[in-house]
């Protein structure tokens, strides 16, 4: 070898390993130091807000906060080009009772400080600070020491989770605390849709309601514009950012919004309460712009009201993510070019096209679950997969982005995190859709969250995307609909009840008894053998192990309507899953238990309770008149019964007259139909909710049939000997 | 080749794989008899150990003069279902150290790659424990099949052999055979206590070997069932049998040196701990300002500074290397707002004292644990008081018990022998037992009928434990919160109790009795049949959820309860008592169940007593006091009939 080749080999050797050793040097000085932090932190007292202007009416809170402050800053380094978020959040707490002590005795944190270099450039990094300090009511301030922390959690790669026990709180003081967080990062290059978890601040609901009433509450917003936009939206009242003009420090021009509310209480948070459509709340987020021309598209103008301020970037998001390339497996193609052309049924072709993708997303999904990898990262992706092979069979398919009713409406959206997809089409003048919910859930069903949601279309595909803003449709309370029949023997010591029930559910109803009796896994494997497509199967199908698990949700199910341990079960039998796909078919089971404590004695005579055969009933709160939030409810349903007991011999029953309800009203309603015939108590109930959502004005007719519901649960029958 | 050797190999070619397979698999038929007896045996467990060896064993330390242990466990572990997975553990602290853990197949040879997990090390939560020093070993285990056994290996070195834990056969899962080995070198006097033996059908033996100089002590448990998940279980050292080691000294070649050969060795060195606590009691007198005034009498300070001490410091335990021992000196505990047991009594004895009141720290070991100070070790105590000496006799002082009353005792400290400060000559005393009228819980009720509803007054009225317990749990509702969540309480969450009006002005949270009155109304509990009603009568059904079924070990209820109820029903006019249930009258040693029936005028009357005098039903007693439950649960069942 040359010298000259030995000594640069050397001299790069002793590079590397030079580079390997070099101190990872931080940002943490100047205005970054933990010093100027807690300085610029703390002296942003406000002196409106004060202990000594707590109102009377939250004197007896068992706290109050007398200010809550969010503020996120977003820069760009003018020489590195290197992109870098602060946040910090504040709290300043007046302790009024021992209960808000014990609440805030124990403070936890988790603490960062990560630095990743290549080669000699630090290409993040990320470090947090925090601050405890306490003012006694005589004006006497004390800062925690921090490093009597004690670990409860390490992570690798720099995270330890700590807590402290607060010293030196006491009822009457003050606490005062923030955390801090620094994280630099590298621009990213472009707005691929892969980078949808690495936003400057992905979304941010801030709730203007809180456990403890609130004085003062701040959110500010800092970002250098020639890289950040803000994009936002406001509901429920709550309060407008404002345009605070520019701020210049950390060689940066900001631009600051910041809102802010004073004196608010808790919002009560009722039954059946979606709190962002009822509360009020800003979501809000900060984005990078990126200004090139081919981000702008007409997608992009469609998605940017006013309003919600949202940019460009999020659109061009959202048309990468429809145009993704997914990986098609050849061997699945080919099957499926041929059952196109075998079965050109609109109907058939898409169960077909459903059925599979639905086991490949939720395969997918359940060894996400079990082993912490992906194993097939494309195949999250359904519906392209489904859009795709739709318009390959000659449909013209729209690929639906929806807002789940619980966020709100699509003018309400400020991230593409908030939607939700779905394909649909139609043949035949029908429209189908393709939305997989669970790994139960059938070919064109819109799940419940969905029904009647806002969204967007996306039709024409890859270069030619047209939108169209719609909305779903809704499905009636005869579509989702429960019945249950109990055929009743009292055993012959008058102790318990042998019941034999059938049951069965339609629609949207079968979906949380799904869940809850079929173990997806167990279905994998059938699904596997028919559509290999290259997993491992973790665990072999397992009959047994199947059948206990389902008894053992049978019995769980038992014990959510007759209460714990008073329903033993002997038989069960599942006539149908209803798994297939097919939406008309019904989920359908029958089972036979061995009911005790639902029977009790007074004397010679026996009193029996049946309400507990309706499941369990929805308490009325005693001022219904009193709600404030609309009613969500998570779709409209109905609950069929028919309960015969059978009469012992020798004995008669009383107070069937007590039995025979009718309440309905445009909401829903509650009826119940009880007779005798021969040596048998036929009693047939019928429970109701007409629709998915009720202004919260309508609460008290709700209220009248829930509580013609709960009394009729309450209701016993008394078992005599005939005289 | 020739044809018939083809065929040859073609024929032991089909075994091959068959062999192959079965070498993998290195499950022999016994075990896989051994996973199917054990499933059946216990189907709520998916693993077995058939074997498990202990060995402890002792070394000289000469650089720090003392002796440290060496605990080896070899435990096999059996799958007794296809695709068990478990995680095994060893916890360990700042006295000592987990020198090797790692999952072997039995034989020694590696598990595959993704059947065992590489061992994790991190803190270990302990209920009721802020933080401690304690630590937890441990990996994961997955065995593809039935029968497959491997073996947890773990080694652990105990630094300080005073801190020796108590060593259990008992795991929690089932095992075929657990082995102890001590080895005790002949320098070393070491005390091998056999706590629970009887009954159990322990085998032991000691071998001595001359030329090492090392006597082998051995024990071995077979068909050892898993450790009893039962709800108010007494603590294991009541009822499993165990090992507990006691060194007194050492007499190396290289050194010696003493552990602890009394209860008065064990003082001295708490004693010594004590004396390095740097109280200031002028500083703590700035932060608690002036608690008492001077012509209180001495009873008036003790109480005014034990219910400060309850009132405004938080317990938070921190048991951290020799900080489990040592407490926190009082000006800290004051300043902090919080501490554990020792730093709680520690500051009322600063307190205290500061008044001229002669306060001693106080040892000893809580109702959970089975031993008394005849045993001179670490695993005696776990709790640290306060007394008051006058006369010669102590008054007990547990600032931790919030809402106790000067005099009231937890039943966890009653009758348990304790350790009194007293200069180099500890004294012993024991603190007394109360007698469980005094924790009366009492329901007075006076309804009426109106509808199927009954409405009346409910004075509900707690004394002593029942009155601490009550407060302790209503302590993290906050003021504003107090008007909802109460009468939840009160009404025990049973929907068709509406609680109102309910008076909280006389919610004197340390004084001898809390009284809380409110009116009830008890909604469709009556149910009309043509001239009959028929009418529910008990409304708070004590031990109605007490399930004894499987049970095991012996009942440790809290606290020695004495539950009253009495309620009173206006019959309503035109209208007769038909039925009354049948009455019951238990009246055991270790419980009372009674309840009464009657009328008075136009008043129905019942009247219902749970009493449980030792709160304790000991195990031989479980029977009949489940015939007593099932006869009570029989009657909160039944209704009482009026009719015209």
């Amino acid at each position: 070898m040359k010298p000259l080749a030995f000594c640069l080999r050397f001299f790069f050797a002793f590079l590397f390993v030079a580079i390997q050793f070099l101190p990872a040097f931080g940002q943490k000085e100047g205005f970054l130091s933990e010093e100027a932090v807690r300085s610029r932190i703390w002296s942003q007292d406000d002196p409106a807000v004060s202990q000594d202007k707590i109102p009377e009416k939250w004197k007896n809170k068992s706290a109050v906060f007398l200010y809550r402050e969010e503020k996120y800053e977003h820069a760009l380094s003018p020489k590195s080009r290197r992109l870098s978020n602060l946040s910090s959040q504040r709290e300043v707490v007046k302790i009024q009772d021992k209960a808000a002590l014990e609440d805030y005795s124990t403070l936890h944190f988790t603490e960062k400080d990560i630095t990743n270099k290549v080669l000699w450039r630090t290409t993040h990094e990320n470090f947090t600070y925090y601050g405890i300090r306490i003012t006694k009511p005589s004006g006497e301030t004390k800062i925690l020491d921090l490093s009597e922390a004690v670990e409860t959690e390490k992570e690798e790669g720099g995270k330890v989770a700590k807590k402290i026990a607060v010293a030196g709180l006491g009822v009457g003081d003050v606490l005062d605390f923030y955390s801090f967080e620094y994280e630099m990062y590298e621009e990213r290059p472009s707005p691929h849709y892969s980078y949808d978890d690495s936003d400057p601040n992905g979304l941010t609901y801030t709730a203007f309601s809180e456990e403890y009433p609130v004085m003062k509450q701040k959110v500010i917003v800092l970002f250098n514009e020639e890289k950040f936009n803000l994009a936002y939206t406001r509901m429920n009242g709550a309060p407008d950012f404002q345009d605070q003009g520019y701020e210049e420090y950390f060689e940066n021009k900001f631009r600051k919004y910041s809102m802010e509310q004073e004196m608010f209480t808790p919002d009560e948070f009722g039954k059946w309460t979606y709190p962002i459509r009822s509360f009020p709340i800003v979501k809000f987020r900060v984005y990078q712009i990126f200004k090139q021309k081919k981000y702008q598209t007409p997608l992009a103008n469609y998605l940017n009201p006013e309003k919600t301020l949202v940019g460009n970037y999020e659109a061009k998001r959202l048309e990468a993510w429809a145009n993704s390339k997914v990986f098609i497996n050849k061997d699945r193609f080919v099957k499926m070019k041929r059952f196109s052309k075998t079965e050109r049924k609109p109907e058939e072709y898409g169960k077909y096209l459903y059925v599979y993708l639905r086991y490949l997303y939720f395969m997918n999904n359940y060894y996400v679950g079990i082993a912490g990898t992906q194993t097939d990262r494309k195949s999250l992706s359904p519906y392209q997969r489904a859009f795709y092979w739709l318009s390959f069979a000659g449909y013209k398919p729209e690929l639906l982005m929806m807002v789940p009713r619980q966020l709100g409406t699509a003018d309400q959206i400020v991230s593409r995190k908030e939607l939700m997809g779905g394909v649909r089409y139609e043949a035949e003048g029908k429209t189908y859709y393709l939305i997989f919910d669970t790994p139960h859930s059938p070919f064109n069903q819109i799940p419940g969250y969905l029904e009647g949601s806002t969204g967007f279309a996306l039709s024409g595909g890859e270069k030619n995307w047209k939108i169209r803003k719609i909305t779903l449709p809704v499905s009636s309370h005869q579509e989702n609909q429960s019945f249950s029949s109990f055929d009743i023997r009292i055993s012959d010591d008058f102790s318990k009840m042998n019941v034999s029930e059938k049951i069965s559910h339609k629609g949207l109803n079968q979906g949380y008894f799904q869940d809850r009796l079929i173990k997806a896994y167990q279905y994998f494997n059938e699904s596997h053998e028919k559509w290999y497509e290259g997993y491992f199967l973790p665990k072999e199908f397992d009959t047994e192990e199947m059948k206990g698990e389902q008894e053992d949700a049978i019995e769980s199910l038992l014990a959510d309507d007759f209460g714990k341990d008073n329903a033993t079960l002997s038989d069960l039998e599942f006539e149908e899953l209803a798994r297939e796909g097919d939406k008309e078919v019904e989920m359908a089971y029958t089972a036979s238990f061995l009911l005790k404590d639902h029977i009790t004695r007074a004397g010679p005579n026996y009193l029996i309770t049946l309400g507990g055969f309706l499941g369990s009933q929805v308490e009325v709160p005693s001022d219904p008149e009193e709600r404030k939030n609309d009613i969500y409810m998570p779709f409209a349903r109905s609950y069929e019964n028919e309960i015969i007991l059978h009469i012992p011999e020798g004995y008669e029953i009383k107070g069937v007259e007590k039995l025979n309800t009718a309440i309905m009203n445009g909401t829903g309603g509650f009826t119940s139909n009880a007779r005798i015939e021969g040596d048998k108590l036929i009693i047939n109930t019928k429970k109701f909710y007409v629709r998915n959502v009720e202004p919260a004005a309508k609460f008290p007719e709700m209220a009248k049939f829930l509580q013609g519901a709960m009394d009729f649960s309450q209701q016993k029958v008394l078992l005599t000997k005939k005289r | 080749m020739p044809r018939q050797s083809l065929y040859l190999f073609s024929f032991l070619l089909c075994f091959f794989p068959v062999l192959i397979l079965s070498a993998q698999r290195g499950i022999t038929a016994e075990d896989l008899d051994f996973a199917e007896k054990y499933a059946s045996e216990y189907e709520d467990y998916d693993i077995a150990s058939p074997h498990h060896l202990i060995q402890i064993s002792f070394e000289f330390d000469k650089d720090r003069n003392t002796v440290i242990a060496r605990e080896i466990s070899k435990e096999e572990l059996m799958s007794l279902k296809k695709g068990a997975v478990t995680s095994v553990a060893k916890t360990y602290d700042s006295r000592s150290e987990i020198v090797e853990a790692e999952g072997r197949l039995r034989g020694g040879k590696k598990i595959p790659y993704g059947d065992v997990t590489e061992p994790q090390h991190q803190p270990m939560e302990i209920g009721g424990v802020f933080y401690s020093d304690a630590k937890i070993c441990w990996f994961n285990m997955r065995f593809p099949d039935q029968g497959r056994v491997y073996e947890a290996n773990f080694e652990k070195q105990i630094n300080d052999i005073r801190f020796l834990p108590s060593k259990y056969f008992h795991q929690p899962y089932p095992a075929a055979e657990v082995r102890f080995e001590v080895i005790v070198p002949d320098w070393l006097d070491l005390e091998i206590k056999e706590m629970n033996f009887e009954a159990w059908g322990i085998s032991s033996g000691k071998e001595r070997s001359e030329k090492s100089g090392l006597t082998t002590y051995h024990y071995t448990l077979k068909d050892c069932a898993p450790r009893s998940s039962d709800e108010f279980a007494p603590g294991p050292s009541h009822i499993y049998p165990h090992l507990l080691l006691v060194p007194r000294e050492f007499d190396h070649p290289d050194g010696q040196g003493k552990f602890f050969s009394s209860f008065k060795d064990l003082y001295a060195w708490y004693n010594s701990l004590v004396s390095e606590v740097n109280n200031d009691p002028a500083a703590t007198g700035k932060i608690t300002g002036s608690l008492v005034n001077p012509d209180d009498s001495d009873e008036e300070k003790i109480r005014k500074i034990f219910y400060w001490v309850q009132d405004n410091i938080r317990y938070i335990a921190f048991e951290d290397g020799i900080a489990g021992f040592k407490p926190d000196n009082a000006q800290n505990v004051a300043e902090k707002g919080y501490g554990d047991c020792k730093g709680m009594a520690n500051l009322c004895k600063v307190l205290l004292k500061k008044e001229g009141i002669d306060a001693r720290l106080c040892w000893l070991g809580t109702r959970r644990i089975a031993y008394d100070y005849s045993i001179p070790s670490l695993m005696v105590d776990n709790h640290m008081i306060c007394a008051v000496m006058k006369d010669g006799e102590p008054t007990f002082l547990d600032p931790t018990e919030k809402h106790a009353a000067l005099g009231e005792y937890a039943e966890r400290i009653q009758n348990r022998q304790v350790l009194i400060e007293n200069g180099a000559e500890p004294l012993l005393f024991r603190i007394p037992k109360r007698n469980y009228p005094l924790n009366r819980e009492s329901v007075e009720q006076e309804l009426k009928l109106e509808g199927s509803d009954l409405v009346g007054a409910t004075v509900q009225t707690f004394q002593e434990e029942s009155k601490t317990r009550f407060l302790q749990n209503i302590s993290s509702f906050g003021e504003d919160d107090l008007s909802d969540l109460l009468p939840v309480y009160l009404s025990r969450g049973d929907g068709r109790h509406q609680v109102g009006e309910l008076d909280l002005s006389n919610l004197d949270l340390h004084g001898k009795q809390l009284s809380l009155p409110f009116e009830s109304r008890l909604q469709n509990v009556a149910q009309s049949f043509g001239e009959e009603i028929y009418l529910e009568f008990d409304f708070f059904k004590d031990l109605n959820d007490l399930d004894l079924e499987d049970r095991e070990t012996a009942l440790f209820f809290p606290y020695k309860a004495q539950k009253m109820l009495e309620v009173s029903i206006e019959i309503p006019e035109g209208y007769e008592i038909k039925y009354f249930p049948e009455e019951i009258n238990v009246v055991h040693s270790e419980f009372v169940i009674k309840t009464r029936f009657s009328r008075e005028a136009d008043k129905l009357n019942y009247t219902r007593e749970i009493s449980l005098p030792n709160a304790i039903i000991s195990k031989e007693n479980l029977g009949e006091f489940e015939s007593a439950l099932r006869q009570l649960k029989s009657t909160y069942q039944d209704n009482i009939i009026l009719a015209k």
